[in-house]
Protein backbone atom coordinates (compact mmCIF):
# COMPACT_ATOMS: atom_id res chain seq x y z
CA UNK A 1 0.00 0.00 0.00
CA UNK A 2 1.01 3.65 -0.76
CA UNK A 3 1.80 5.64 2.46
CA UNK A 4 2.14 9.70 2.72
CA UNK A 5 5.40 11.31 3.08
CA UNK A 6 6.00 14.37 4.89
CA UNK A 7 5.73 16.60 2.24
CA UNK A 8 1.90 15.28 1.56
CA UNK A 9 1.02 15.29 5.32
CA UNK A 10 2.15 19.07 5.50
CA UNK A 11 -0.36 19.58 2.45
CA UNK A 12 -3.20 17.49 3.74
CA UNK A 13 -2.72 18.82 7.17
CA UNK A 14 -2.89 22.57 5.57
CA UNK A 15 -5.87 21.84 3.12
CA UNK A 16 -7.79 20.06 5.98
CA UNK A 17 -7.00 23.33 8.58
CA UNK A 18 -8.21 25.96 6.12
CA UNK A 19 -11.35 24.18 5.69
CA UNK A 20 -12.63 23.35 8.94
CA UNK A 21 -10.86 27.02 10.04
CA UNK A 22 -13.48 28.19 7.42
CA UNK A 23 -16.06 25.65 8.57
CA UNK A 24 -15.74 26.88 12.28
CA UNK A 25 -15.56 30.69 11.20
CA UNK A 26 -18.99 30.32 8.87
CA UNK A 27 -19.97 28.99 12.40
CA UNK A 28 -19.04 31.73 14.56
CA UNK A 29 -21.34 34.02 11.80
CA UNK A 30 -18.81 35.48 9.65
CA UNK A 31 -20.08 36.30 6.16
CA UNK A 32 -18.64 34.03 3.12
CA UNK A 33 -19.24 35.30 -0.25
CA UNK A 34 -20.01 32.56 -2.77
CA UNK A 35 -20.10 33.76 -6.64
CA UNK A 36 -22.98 32.97 -8.82
CA UNK A 37 -23.31 30.43 -10.88
CA UNK A 38 -25.59 29.97 -13.70
CA UNK A 39 -25.74 26.24 -14.21
CA UNK A 40 -27.04 26.42 -10.58
CA UNK A 41 -29.51 29.37 -10.41
CA UNK A 42 -30.92 27.50 -13.72
CA UNK A 43 -32.34 24.91 -11.25
CA UNK A 44 -35.39 26.35 -10.67
CA UNK A 45 -35.95 27.90 -14.34
CA UNK A 46 -36.26 23.95 -15.58
CA UNK A 47 -38.32 23.32 -12.59
CA UNK A 48 -40.51 26.14 -13.99
CA UNK A 49 -40.64 25.20 -17.11
CA UNK A 50 -41.35 21.52 -15.89
CA UNK A 51 -44.47 22.74 -14.16
CA UNK A 52 -45.38 25.09 -17.16
CA UNK A 53 -45.79 22.23 -19.34
CA UNK A 54 -46.75 19.23 -16.70
CA UNK A 55 -44.12 16.64 -17.47
CA UNK A 56 -41.63 15.29 -15.18
CA UNK A 57 -38.32 15.93 -14.34
CA UNK A 58 -35.40 13.54 -15.10
CA UNK A 59 -32.74 13.25 -12.49
CA UNK A 60 -29.32 11.24 -13.05
CA UNK A 61 -26.71 10.64 -10.48
CA UNK A 62 -24.53 8.88 -13.02
CA UNK A 63 -22.53 6.12 -12.62
CA UNK A 64 -21.01 6.71 -8.94
CA UNK A 65 -21.60 4.31 -5.52
CA UNK A 66 -21.56 6.21 -2.56
CA UNK A 67 -18.95 8.47 -2.60
CA UNK A 68 -18.30 12.32 -2.06
CA UNK A 69 -19.55 12.98 -5.95
CA UNK A 70 -22.29 11.27 -5.16
CA UNK A 71 -23.40 12.54 -1.77
CA UNK A 72 -22.76 16.37 -3.67
CA UNK A 73 -25.35 15.01 -6.60
CA UNK A 74 -27.54 13.92 -3.81
CA UNK A 75 -28.14 17.46 -2.14
CA UNK A 76 -29.15 18.75 -5.28
CA UNK A 77 -31.45 16.16 -5.86
CA UNK A 78 -32.77 17.03 -2.32
CA UNK A 79 -33.33 20.30 -3.59
CA UNK A 80 -34.70 19.67 -6.97
CA UNK A 81 -37.30 17.22 -5.20
CA UNK A 82 -38.33 19.31 -2.63
CA UNK A 83 -39.10 22.43 -4.99
CA UNK A 84 -40.60 19.75 -7.79
CA UNK A 85 -43.15 18.38 -5.58
CA UNK A 86 -44.11 21.83 -4.34
CA UNK A 87 -45.30 22.00 -7.59
CA UNK A 88 -46.62 18.61 -7.60
CA UNK A 89 -44.45 17.31 -10.16
CA UNK A 90 -42.69 13.61 -10.53
CA UNK A 91 -39.08 13.55 -10.33
CA UNK A 92 -37.61 10.01 -12.11
CA UNK A 93 -34.04 8.79 -10.79
CA UNK A 94 -32.72 6.17 -12.96
CA UNK A 95 -30.20 4.44 -10.87
CA UNK A 96 -26.95 2.76 -11.47
CA UNK A 97 -25.24 1.76 -8.82
CA UNK A 98 -27.69 -0.50 -6.05
CA UNK A 99 -26.20 0.61 -3.39
CA UNK A 100 -27.12 3.94 -4.04
CA UNK A 101 -30.81 3.03 -4.29
CA UNK A 102 -32.17 2.77 -0.68
CA UNK A 103 -30.50 6.07 0.16
CA UNK A 104 -32.05 7.86 -2.77
CA UNK A 105 -35.64 6.10 -1.41
CA UNK A 106 -34.78 7.58 1.54
CA UNK A 107 -33.92 11.17 0.48
CA UNK A 108 -36.86 11.43 -2.26
CA UNK A 109 -39.49 9.65 0.53
CA UNK A 110 -38.64 12.98 2.77
CA UNK A 111 -38.26 15.61 0.36
CA UNK A 112 -41.86 15.14 -0.83
CA UNK A 113 -42.71 14.71 3.26
CA UNK A 114 -41.09 18.18 3.55
CA UNK A 115 -42.83 19.72 0.50
CA UNK A 116 -46.45 18.43 2.14
CA UNK A 117 -46.88 16.15 -0.48
CA UNK A 118 -46.26 12.38 0.85
CA UNK A 119 -48.87 11.01 -1.75
CA UNK A 120 -46.57 11.70 -4.93
CA UNK A 121 -43.60 9.96 -3.94
CA UNK A 122 -43.67 6.48 -5.81
CA UNK A 123 -40.81 4.10 -5.55
CA UNK A 124 -41.66 3.36 -8.83
CA UNK A 125 -39.84 6.95 -9.83
CA UNK A 126 -36.49 5.39 -8.55
CA UNK A 127 -35.64 2.78 -11.24
CA UNK A 128 -32.38 0.75 -10.92
CA UNK A 129 -32.00 -0.55 -14.19
CA UNK A 130 -28.64 -1.66 -14.30
CA UNK A 131 -24.53 -1.43 -13.22
CA UNK A 132 -23.90 -2.29 -16.44
CA UNK A 133 -23.16 1.40 -18.58
CA UNK A 134 -24.52 0.32 -22.03
CA UNK A 135 -27.52 -1.13 -21.07
CA UNK A 136 -28.10 1.52 -18.07
CA UNK A 137 -27.48 3.90 -21.28
CA UNK A 138 -30.18 2.35 -22.94
CA UNK A 139 -32.62 2.29 -20.92
CA UNK A 140 -32.37 5.91 -19.69
CA UNK A 141 -32.61 7.00 -23.17
CA UNK A 142 -35.50 4.72 -23.74
CA UNK A 143 -36.92 6.46 -20.31
CA UNK A 144 -36.76 9.57 -21.81
CA UNK A 145 -38.45 8.85 -25.04
CA UNK A 146 -41.29 7.44 -22.65
CA UNK A 147 -42.11 9.67 -20.04
CA UNK A 148 -40.77 12.85 -21.91
CA UNK A 149 -39.34 14.99 -19.08
CA UNK A 150 -39.11 18.47 -19.56
CA UNK A 151 -36.10 18.87 -17.41
CA UNK A 152 -32.74 16.35 -17.81
CA UNK A 153 -30.61 16.73 -14.70
CA UNK A 154 -27.05 14.79 -15.14
CA UNK A 155 -25.29 15.52 -11.83
CA UNK A 156 -22.15 13.27 -10.86
CA UNK A 157 -20.20 10.77 -12.54
CA UNK A 158 -20.07 10.00 -15.78
CA UNK A 159 -18.29 7.60 -18.61
CA UNK A 160 -19.13 7.28 -22.37
CA UNK A 161 -23.08 7.01 -22.10
CA UNK A 162 -22.77 10.57 -20.86
CA UNK A 163 -23.39 11.73 -24.60
CA UNK A 164 -25.81 9.34 -25.72
CA UNK A 165 -28.05 10.12 -22.91
CA UNK A 166 -27.50 14.00 -22.87
CA UNK A 167 -28.01 13.55 -26.62
CA UNK A 168 -31.21 11.88 -26.62
CA UNK A 169 -32.92 14.81 -23.85
CA UNK A 170 -31.74 17.50 -26.39
CA UNK A 171 -33.32 15.30 -29.01
CA UNK A 172 -36.93 15.39 -26.95
CA UNK A 173 -36.31 19.00 -26.14
CA UNK A 174 -35.89 19.11 -22.58
CA UNK A 175 -34.15 21.11 -20.62
CA UNK A 176 -30.52 19.87 -19.64
CA UNK A 177 -28.17 20.67 -16.72
CA UNK A 178 -25.55 18.66 -16.40
CA UNK A 179 -22.57 18.96 -13.68
CA UNK A 180 -19.63 16.10 -13.94
CA UNK A 181 -16.32 15.81 -12.21
CA UNK A 182 -15.50 13.15 -14.91
CA UNK A 183 -13.08 15.64 -16.85
CA UNK A 184 -13.20 13.49 -19.88
CA UNK A 185 -17.45 13.87 -20.47
CA UNK A 186 -17.39 18.05 -19.22
CA UNK A 187 -17.06 18.50 -23.09
CA UNK A 188 -19.85 16.28 -24.60
CA UNK A 189 -21.97 17.93 -21.79
CA UNK A 190 -21.11 21.35 -23.02
CA UNK A 191 -22.37 20.63 -25.93
CA UNK A 192 -25.54 18.63 -25.38
CA UNK A 193 -26.44 20.55 -22.55
CA UNK A 194 -28.05 24.01 -21.80
CA UNK A 195 -25.83 24.64 -18.90
CA UNK A 196 -22.83 22.51 -17.31
CA UNK A 197 -20.96 22.63 -14.19
CA UNK A 198 -17.34 21.94 -14.30
CA UNK A 199 -15.63 19.46 -12.09
CA UNK A 200 -15.55 21.18 -8.25
CA UNK A 201 -18.33 23.33 -9.08
CA UNK A 202 -20.86 20.04 -8.85
CA UNK A 203 -18.86 20.01 -4.78
CA UNK A 204 -19.61 23.92 -4.45
CA UNK A 205 -23.87 22.95 -5.17
CA UNK A 206 -24.88 21.93 -1.93
CA UNK A 207 -23.16 24.60 -0.36
CA UNK A 208 -24.69 27.18 -2.94
CA UNK A 209 -27.91 26.06 -2.72
CA UNK A 210 -28.11 26.24 0.85
CA UNK A 211 -27.35 28.88 3.59
CA UNK A 212 -26.18 26.09 5.67
CA UNK A 213 -22.69 27.94 7.59
CA UNK A 214 -20.71 24.63 7.29
CA UNK A 215 -21.31 24.02 3.45
CA UNK A 216 -20.46 27.63 2.90
CA UNK A 217 -17.03 27.57 5.24
CA UNK A 218 -15.89 24.38 3.94
CA UNK A 219 -16.49 25.71 0.19
CA UNK A 220 -14.67 28.76 0.81
CA UNK A 221 -12.05 26.84 2.95
CA UNK A 222 -11.60 24.80 -0.83
CA UNK A 223 -10.52 27.96 -2.03
CA UNK A 224 -7.72 28.36 -0.09
CA UNK A 225 -6.44 25.07 -0.84
CA UNK A 226 -6.61 25.46 -4.26
CA UNK A 227 -4.54 28.88 -3.64
CA UNK A 228 -2.16 26.34 -1.92
CA UNK A 229 -1.83 24.36 -4.51
CA UNK A 230 -1.43 27.05 -6.86
CA UNK A 231 1.44 28.39 -4.99
CA UNK A 232 3.15 25.19 -5.41
CA UNK A 233 3.13 25.49 -8.76
CA UNK A 234 4.59 28.69 -9.08
CA UNK A 235 6.91 27.76 -6.97
CA UNK A 236 7.45 24.04 -8.98
CA UNK A 237 7.88 26.02 -12.38
CA UNK A 238 10.27 28.67 -10.63
CA UNK A 239 12.65 25.41 -9.13
CA UNK A 240 12.28 23.35 -12.49
CA UNK A 241 13.31 26.79 -14.46
CA UNK A 242 16.31 27.21 -12.40
CA UNK A 243 16.73 23.70 -12.07
CA UNK A 244 17.36 23.66 -16.19
CA UNK A 245 19.37 26.71 -16.43
CA UNK A 246 21.46 26.07 -13.49
CA UNK A 247 21.56 22.59 -14.30
CA UNK A 248 20.99 22.02 -9.89
CA UNK A 249 18.54 19.57 -8.70
CA UNK A 250 14.86 21.28 -8.57
CA UNK A 251 14.44 22.39 -4.82
CA UNK A 252 10.96 21.83 -4.65
CA UNK A 253 10.72 18.44 -6.01
CA UNK A 254 13.14 17.69 -3.58
CA UNK A 255 11.27 19.20 -1.15
CA UNK A 256 8.22 16.87 -2.18
CA UNK A 257 9.83 13.89 -2.00
CA UNK A 258 10.71 14.48 1.48
CA UNK B 1 -29.25 7.10 19.03
CA UNK B 2 -29.65 5.52 15.74
CA UNK B 3 -27.89 8.33 14.18
CA UNK B 4 -25.31 8.84 17.10
CA UNK B 5 -24.39 4.76 16.19
CA UNK B 6 -24.53 6.07 12.19
CA UNK B 7 -22.05 9.20 12.19
CA UNK B 8 -19.31 7.26 14.89
CA UNK B 9 -19.54 4.13 12.43
CA UNK B 10 -18.90 6.98 9.28
CA UNK B 11 -16.30 8.56 11.34
CA UNK B 12 -14.18 5.19 12.32
CA UNK B 13 -14.46 4.53 8.91
CA UNK B 14 -13.07 6.94 7.42
CA UNK B 15 -10.25 7.49 10.26
CA UNK B 16 -9.28 3.79 9.90
CA UNK B 17 -8.27 4.73 5.69
CA UNK B 18 -7.19 8.40 6.59
CA UNK B 19 -4.48 6.87 9.43
CA UNK B 20 -3.63 3.61 7.19
CA UNK B 21 -2.50 6.24 4.82
CA UNK B 22 -0.80 9.29 6.88
CA UNK B 23 1.15 6.58 8.84
CA UNK B 24 4.57 5.64 7.38
CA UNK B 25 4.98 1.97 6.23
CA UNK B 26 7.62 1.31 9.31
CA UNK B 27 7.24 2.98 12.37
CA UNK B 28 10.90 2.54 14.24
CA UNK B 29 10.83 -1.52 13.82
CA UNK B 30 6.95 -1.68 13.94
CA UNK B 31 5.14 -2.29 10.52
CA UNK B 32 1.95 -0.04 10.10
CA UNK B 33 -0.53 -1.58 12.07
CA UNK B 34 -3.42 -1.05 9.73
CA UNK B 35 -1.93 -2.12 6.91
CA UNK B 36 -2.54 -6.01 7.48
CA UNK B 37 -6.69 -4.97 7.48
CA UNK B 38 -6.90 -3.63 4.02
CA UNK B 39 -7.69 -6.49 2.48
CA UNK B 40 -9.92 -7.99 4.75
CA UNK B 41 -12.01 -4.61 4.90
CA UNK B 42 -12.20 -3.96 0.96
CA UNK B 43 -13.53 -7.84 1.55
CA UNK B 44 -16.21 -6.70 3.43
CA UNK B 45 -17.12 -4.04 1.68
CA UNK B 46 -17.00 -6.43 -1.62
CA UNK B 47 -19.85 -9.03 0.34
CA UNK B 48 -21.82 -5.44 1.06
CA UNK B 49 -21.80 -4.70 -2.42
CA UNK B 50 -23.51 -7.86 -3.03
CA UNK B 51 -26.33 -7.70 -0.50
CA UNK B 52 -26.97 -4.32 -2.13
CA UNK B 53 -26.80 -5.89 -5.60
CA UNK B 54 -30.00 -8.23 -4.38
CA UNK B 55 -31.78 -4.58 -3.24
CA UNK B 56 -31.09 -3.27 -6.67
CA UNK B 57 -32.24 -6.46 -8.03
CA UNK B 58 -35.47 -6.66 -6.01
CA UNK B 59 -36.58 -3.37 -6.34
CA UNK B 60 -36.13 -3.62 -10.28
CA UNK B 61 -38.38 -6.60 -9.65
CA UNK B 62 -41.35 -4.90 -7.56
CA UNK B 63 -41.37 -2.02 -10.02
CA UNK B 64 -42.10 -4.48 -13.05
CA UNK B 65 -43.97 -6.21 -11.37
CA UNK B 66 -46.43 -3.44 -10.05
CA UNK B 67 -46.44 -2.43 -13.57
CA UNK B 68 -47.54 -5.63 -14.96
CA UNK B 69 -50.24 -5.95 -11.83
CA UNK B 70 -51.66 -2.43 -12.81
CA UNK B 71 -52.07 -3.10 -16.48
CA UNK B 72 -49.69 0.46 -17.30
CA UNK B 73 -48.99 0.91 -20.57
CA UNK B 74 -45.77 -0.55 -21.55
CA UNK B 75 -46.59 -4.04 -19.03
CA UNK B 76 -45.58 -6.58 -21.61
CA UNK B 77 -41.92 -5.40 -21.60
CA UNK B 78 -42.06 -6.33 -18.02
CA UNK B 79 -43.09 -9.87 -18.93
CA UNK B 80 -40.11 -9.64 -21.11
CA UNK B 81 -38.09 -8.65 -18.55
CA UNK B 82 -38.89 -11.14 -16.04
CA UNK B 83 -38.38 -13.80 -18.81
CA UNK B 84 -35.03 -12.52 -20.25
CA UNK B 85 -33.83 -12.41 -16.12
CA UNK B 86 -35.06 -15.75 -15.33
CA UNK B 87 -33.21 -17.36 -18.52
CA UNK B 88 -29.81 -15.57 -18.37
CA UNK B 89 -29.84 -16.58 -14.58
CA UNK B 90 -30.87 -20.02 -15.58
CA UNK B 91 -28.38 -19.93 -18.33
CA UNK B 92 -25.11 -19.05 -16.01
CA UNK B 93 -26.28 -20.76 -12.74
CA UNK B 94 -26.08 -24.24 -15.09
CA UNK B 95 -22.69 -22.94 -17.07
CA UNK B 96 -21.20 -22.41 -13.64
CA UNK B 97 -22.22 -25.59 -11.84
CA UNK B 98 -22.90 -28.10 -14.61
CA UNK B 99 -20.67 -27.18 -17.77
CA UNK B 100 -22.14 -29.12 -20.20
CA UNK B 101 -21.90 -28.32 -23.89
CA UNK B 102 -25.79 -27.52 -23.57
CA UNK B 103 -25.39 -25.40 -20.92
CA UNK B 104 -22.92 -23.55 -22.36
CA UNK B 105 -24.66 -22.88 -25.53
CA UNK B 106 -27.34 -21.50 -23.53
CA UNK B 107 -24.85 -19.16 -22.24
CA UNK B 108 -23.45 -18.22 -25.49
CA UNK B 109 -26.52 -17.65 -27.38
CA UNK B 110 -27.58 -15.37 -24.30
CA UNK B 111 -24.60 -13.75 -23.48
CA UNK B 112 -22.03 -13.67 -25.57
CA UNK B 113 -24.68 -13.79 -28.83
CA UNK B 114 -27.17 -11.36 -27.58
CA UNK B 115 -26.28 -9.51 -24.89
CA UNK B 116 -22.76 -8.34 -26.10
CA UNK B 117 -23.88 -7.18 -29.27
CA UNK B 118 -26.75 -5.31 -27.82
CA UNK B 119 -24.21 -2.85 -25.65
CA UNK B 120 -21.83 -3.06 -28.48
CA UNK B 121 -24.88 -1.34 -30.85
CA UNK B 122 -25.58 1.42 -27.84
CA UNK B 123 -21.70 2.06 -27.61
CA UNK B 124 -21.98 2.38 -31.82
CA UNK B 125 -24.70 4.92 -31.48
CA UNK B 126 -21.76 7.33 -29.95
CA UNK B 127 -20.06 7.87 -33.29
CA UNK B 128 -23.66 9.38 -34.71
CA UNK B 129 -24.11 11.26 -31.69
CA UNK B 130 -20.53 12.72 -31.67
CA UNK B 131 -20.99 14.31 -35.20
CA UNK B 132 -24.26 15.79 -34.31
CA UNK B 133 -22.59 17.52 -31.32
CA UNK B 134 -19.59 18.23 -33.10
CA UNK B 135 -21.67 20.26 -35.66
CA UNK B 136 -23.58 22.19 -32.94
CA UNK B 137 -20.04 22.81 -31.68
CA UNK B 138 -18.43 23.89 -34.81
CA UNK B 139 -20.72 26.92 -35.42
CA UNK B 140 -18.99 30.04 -35.06
CA UNK B 141 -21.43 32.18 -32.75
CA UNK B 142 -19.05 33.95 -30.29
CA UNK B 143 -14.60 34.92 -30.44
CA UNK B 144 -14.43 31.42 -27.68
CA UNK B 145 -16.41 29.24 -30.26
CA UNK B 146 -14.24 31.05 -33.36
CA UNK B 147 -11.04 30.14 -31.37
CA UNK B 148 -12.18 26.87 -30.61
CA UNK B 149 -13.05 25.78 -34.48
CA UNK B 150 -9.88 26.99 -35.30
CA UNK B 151 -7.92 24.59 -32.49
CA UNK B 152 -9.90 21.84 -33.93
CA UNK B 153 -9.43 22.32 -37.46
CA UNK B 154 -5.95 22.30 -36.59
CA UNK B 155 -5.49 19.25 -34.22
CA UNK B 156 -7.60 17.50 -37.14
CA UNK B 157 -5.34 18.46 -39.62
CA UNK B 158 -2.36 18.25 -37.26
CA UNK B 159 -3.51 14.08 -36.83
CA UNK B 160 -3.29 13.31 -40.73
CA UNK B 161 -0.54 13.33 -43.14
CA UNK B 162 -2.17 16.24 -45.29
CA UNK B 163 -1.55 18.50 -42.46
CA UNK B 164 2.29 17.95 -42.64
CA UNK B 165 1.66 17.74 -46.84
CA UNK B 166 0.15 21.16 -46.34
CA UNK B 167 2.18 22.94 -44.38
CA UNK B 168 6.29 20.97 -44.91
CA UNK B 169 7.76 24.09 -46.52
CA UNK B 170 7.37 25.93 -43.83
CA UNK B 171 9.80 25.93 -40.75
CA UNK B 172 9.37 22.94 -38.73
CA UNK B 173 8.29 24.87 -35.59
CA UNK B 174 5.34 25.82 -37.72
CA UNK B 175 4.02 22.76 -39.53
CA UNK B 176 0.29 21.32 -38.52
CA UNK B 177 1.56 18.49 -36.69
CA UNK B 178 3.85 20.64 -34.15
CA UNK B 179 1.21 23.17 -33.62
CA UNK B 180 -1.28 20.73 -33.06
CA UNK B 181 0.93 18.53 -30.62
CA UNK B 182 1.15 22.13 -28.66
CA UNK B 183 -2.57 22.86 -28.53
CA UNK B 184 -2.61 19.05 -27.42
CA UNK B 185 0.17 18.63 -24.51
CA UNK B 186 0.52 22.59 -23.64
CA UNK B 187 -2.93 24.18 -23.49
CA UNK B 188 -5.35 21.33 -23.30
CA UNK B 189 -3.10 19.09 -20.94
CA UNK B 190 -2.95 22.85 -18.95
CA UNK B 191 -6.78 22.47 -18.39
CA UNK B 192 -7.64 19.66 -17.74
CA UNK B 193 -4.80 19.87 -15.33
CA UNK B 194 -6.51 22.56 -13.74
CA UNK B 195 -9.77 20.82 -13.86
CA UNK B 196 -8.35 18.34 -11.84
CA UNK B 197 -6.73 20.19 -8.97
CA UNK B 198 -10.19 21.61 -8.33
CA UNK B 199 -12.02 18.16 -8.52
CA UNK B 200 -9.13 16.70 -6.07
CA UNK B 201 -9.63 19.99 -3.71
CA UNK B 202 -13.28 20.14 -3.56
CA UNK B 203 -13.03 16.11 -3.18
CA UNK B 204 -11.20 16.05 -0.01
CA UNK B 205 -13.71 19.43 1.05
CA UNK B 206 -16.73 17.14 0.58
CA UNK B 207 -15.00 14.13 2.09
CA UNK B 208 -14.30 16.31 4.88
CA UNK B 209 -17.91 17.23 5.32
CA UNK B 210 -18.92 13.45 5.03
CA UNK B 211 -16.30 11.99 7.14
CA UNK B 212 -17.25 14.13 9.82
CA UNK B 213 -21.00 13.49 9.25
CA UNK B 214 -21.75 17.59 8.20
CA UNK B 215 -23.34 16.78 4.88
CA UNK B 216 -27.22 17.67 5.15
CA UNK B 217 -27.36 13.77 3.91
CA UNK B 218 -25.64 12.11 6.57
CA UNK B 219 -28.36 13.40 9.12
CA UNK B 220 -30.64 10.31 9.92
CA UNK B 221 -33.78 11.27 11.62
Amino acid sequence: MEHANWAIRFLIFLLCASILIRIWQARKGKKLFIRRLPGLDAIDEAIGRATELGKPILFSLGLGGLNPTTFASMSVLRYVTTTAAKYGLRVIVPIFRPEVYPVVEDLMREAYTVAGRPDLFSPDDIRFFSDQQSTWASAVAGTMERERPAANFFFGEYGFESLIIAETGRHIGAIQIAATVSYYQIPFFILACDYTLMGEELYAASAYLSDNPVLRGSLVGQDLGKILITLLIVLGSIGATFATLKGIPNWILELLKY
Amino acid sequence: MRGFIIKLLTFLAGLFYFLEFILPAKIGRYNNPLTPYIQPVGEFLIVFWGFAIGVGALSLMVSHYRKIKLKRPGWAYSIVFFISMIAMMIAVYLNSTHPTPKARFMYELLFTHMYMPLGATIFSLLALFMASAAYRGMKIRTLEGAVMVLSAIIVMLGQVPIGLWLTHRLPAKAQLPRISAWILNVANTAAYRAVIFGIAVGAIAMAIRVWLSLEKEMEVK
